[in-house]
């Protein structure tokens, strides 16, 4: 009986020795969440890092990729950051790693069909180029909020950050533990950072290519503010019983 | 750094100046204090911004119109007898007594729902408003986040200026880039929820105007927080109360006695369990953990503190009890009129009892 107890003291030993250390590691405890699982980047991206990583493409504003641009080439400009990202060692983590490129995949491929629709010739400089890129994508449940942060919950119902929430891919940044103040971090801080500035940049890159039909947009809202002014203010009186009879005639428009 | 945005959108009354904005964002900022982290590391004007959305000029506007051409509202109401479903008919006879409550508190509520081209002008400089702000923040970070944060008639404003543009695929000819494909709230907080109560079309419980992961469709928020006083009058009439919008849906019951105006926009965000998920929303989740936050909440008062007339008060409270029993929660303000002005005259009988240390919350938000 001794024995065995000892034996099993042993195996325990050996347990916390040999795997208890890389667990710790990889899963680090912490009473202060740092800033990169829930600050924008711009708040601890280092200007080192804002101008050199590849991850980041200096904001895409270095010679060669501005350049790649310039000709309209984004998948190449994003297959060399998701190249860059697959490159790093997520050893103890790579399973995460697969489920960001799982969802990066995707969006990839959404992204070369919308690319590829007829209509669209080399860089999207055109308003209607810009629709028919988004529509696309739109159509292939992709949008400009793909890769966003989301508010999720860990495995005690506490709001933490994460990605991907309600897919298979789902991703938690990090979890409270049961005292609700430490925290688990279950990614690294290097991890994190790597994963927040490829997302920031592909976010970022998307969003470049569709500012006139943001623009247009945000026109066509005013001037629905507009028409509302001059037919009610600067168009003919409205008693409060034509103002009711008009309403009920006219059928207000879903968003003007 | 770009801050989070947290738009504001008032509920009924005047709110011509900006003074309520201020009010709230001060609540705020106090109601942070009451935390470590924004007390010792970062303040919360350094996570987040306000930006008041502004409707009531409109309806101002509307009422003034009608009264310079010698057609009051009020008289507009009084002579009203038309028999459709909008009519305003439950609004005739109004005595002496309840005309105050009824055209004072009502007026908002009324043009917003009952005049849809007033209504049309509301929303669609709501949208304006709200987007053009997003639109300029993405512009210098495309992760820039916003949240809204709205009171009362506020809420109705709120969800059908979203729900309205969220929905449509495309804007005039181009594809709509604020769509729930395209763009999220991070957060949606409803203080005094009328959006049900006031429901045109998309009804409350089938809008977009709801919470999800952002890789599920036809969902304009991450989270969604409704806080509800259980004898707020305006709330009693047809709940907002979804039994099916999963995790991402939180809705508190609120029972605090901290001030005599129980509808006030202060009187709620005074309270734990509506400020602290706000805070962390504009903020970061573990800007207040989950232990401290356990804490805040079990050691928040319900009464306010050195009550001159406490016993009254109470007794007070509990003729309100009474009272809101009599609201019939499947029918509309129309139907429950009565109720809700006796809820309103209860009301302002406890703040007489209440003495000087309940107006302490009152601030300029109604």
């Amino acid at each position: 009986m001794r024995s065995i107890c000892w034996l099993l003291r042993s195996y325990s030993l050996l347990f916390f020795i040999l795997i208890l250390p890389s667990a710790v590691s990889a899963q680090q405890i912490v009473t202060e969440v740092p800033s990169e699982y829930e600050e924008p980047v711009v708040v601890w991206i280092t200007p080192a890092e804002m101008r050199t990583s590849p991850l980041y493409k200096g904001r895409f504003s270095d010679t060669e990729t501005a350049l790649q641009l310039k000709h309209g080439n984004i998948v190449t400009v994003a297959n060399e950051m998701i190249s860059a990202f697959e490159a790093s060692d997520w050893a103890d983590n790579q399973d995460k790693k697969q489920k960001i490129l799982n969802q990066l995949q995707r969006f990839m491929a959404a992204m070369k069909i919308a690319l590829s629709t007829q209509g669209i010739d080399g860089v999207l400089d055109k308003k209607a180029e810009q629709n028919i890129f988004l529509q696309s994508l739109n159509s292939q449940d992709h949008g400009l909020n793909s890769l966003e942060i989301d508010v999720l919950f860990d495995a005690n119902g506490q709001e933490v950050f994460g990605y991907f929430g309600e897919t298979e891919d789902e991703l938690l940044l990090y979890e409270y533990l049961e005292d609700g103040e430490r925290v688990r971090l279950l990614l690294t801080r290097a991890q994190v950072r790597e994963w927040r500035l490829l997302e920031d940049a592909l976010t970022n890159l998307v969003l470049k290519q569709v500012e006139l039909v943001r623009e247009s947009n945000i026109s066509e809202l005013n001037n629905a503010v507009i028409r509302w002014e001059n037919f009610l203010e600067n168009g003919y009186s409205q008693m409060p019983w034509e103002s009711t009879i008009n309403g009920w005639l006219i059928d207000t428009p879903v968003c003007t | 750094m770009t801050k989070h945005t947290l738009f504001l959108l008032h509920g009924m009354g005047n709110h011509e100046d900006t003074q309520w904005a201020d009010d709230v964002w001060n609540k705020l900022v106090e109601c942070s204090s009451r935390y470590k982290h924004f007390k010792t590391k970062k303040a919360l004007d350094e996570y987040a911004e306000p930006f008041p959305i502004e409707y009531d000029q409109f309806i101002r506007k509307a009422l003034n119109r009608w009264d310079t051409q010698a057609t009051s509202f009020g008289d507009f109401v009084e002579s009203n007898d038309s028999s459709t479903q909008n009519s305003l008919h439950w609004l005739s006879g109004i005595s002496a007594e309840d005309a105050g409550f009824k055209l004072s508190h009502l007026a908002d509520v009324i043009v917003w729902r009952y005049f849809p081209l007033e209504y049309g002008q509301i929303r669609s400089n709501v949208q304006l408003e709200i987007f053009r702000q997003i639109r300029q923040k993405r512009e210098q970070d495309a992760n820039a986040k916003f949240s809204v944060m709205a009171h009362s008639l506020g809420t109705s404003v709120t969800h059908d200026s979203l729900a309205a543009l969220g929905m449509a695929t495309k804007i005039g000819d181009d594809v709509n880039t604020f769509s729930t494909d395209n763009f999220r709230f991070h957060s949606i907080h409803m203080l005094a929820n009328v959006s049900r109560l006031l429901q045109t079309t998309p009804k409350a419980y089938e809008s977009i105007v709801r919470p999800g992961s952002s890789r599920t469709k036809h969902r304009y928020c991450s989270r969604m927080y409704c806080h509800d006083h259980e004898l707020d009058p305006f709330t009693k009439p047809r709940p907002f109360d979804p039994v099916t919008w999963g995790s991402g849906f939180n809705l508190t019951k609120l029972n605090h006695y901290r001030g005599w105006n129980i509808h006030g926009w202060l009187h709620y965000l005074d309270n734990p369990r509506v400020h602290i998920p706000l805070l962390k929303s504009i903020a970061k989740p573990s800007a207040i953990s989950p232990a401290l936050e356990i804490e805040a909440v079990n050691s928040y008062p319900r009464y306010g503190d050195d009550l001159e007339n406490i016993d009254e008060a109470k007794s007070q409270i509990s003729q309100l009890h009474a009272l809101a029993q009599a609201i019939d929660q499947e029918r509309d303000i129309s139907e429950n009129i009565d109720s809700l002005n006796d809820m309103w005259v209860a009301i302002n009988t406890l703040k007489e009892l209440a003495g000087d240390t309940w107006t302490t919350l009152e601030g300029s938000v109604s």
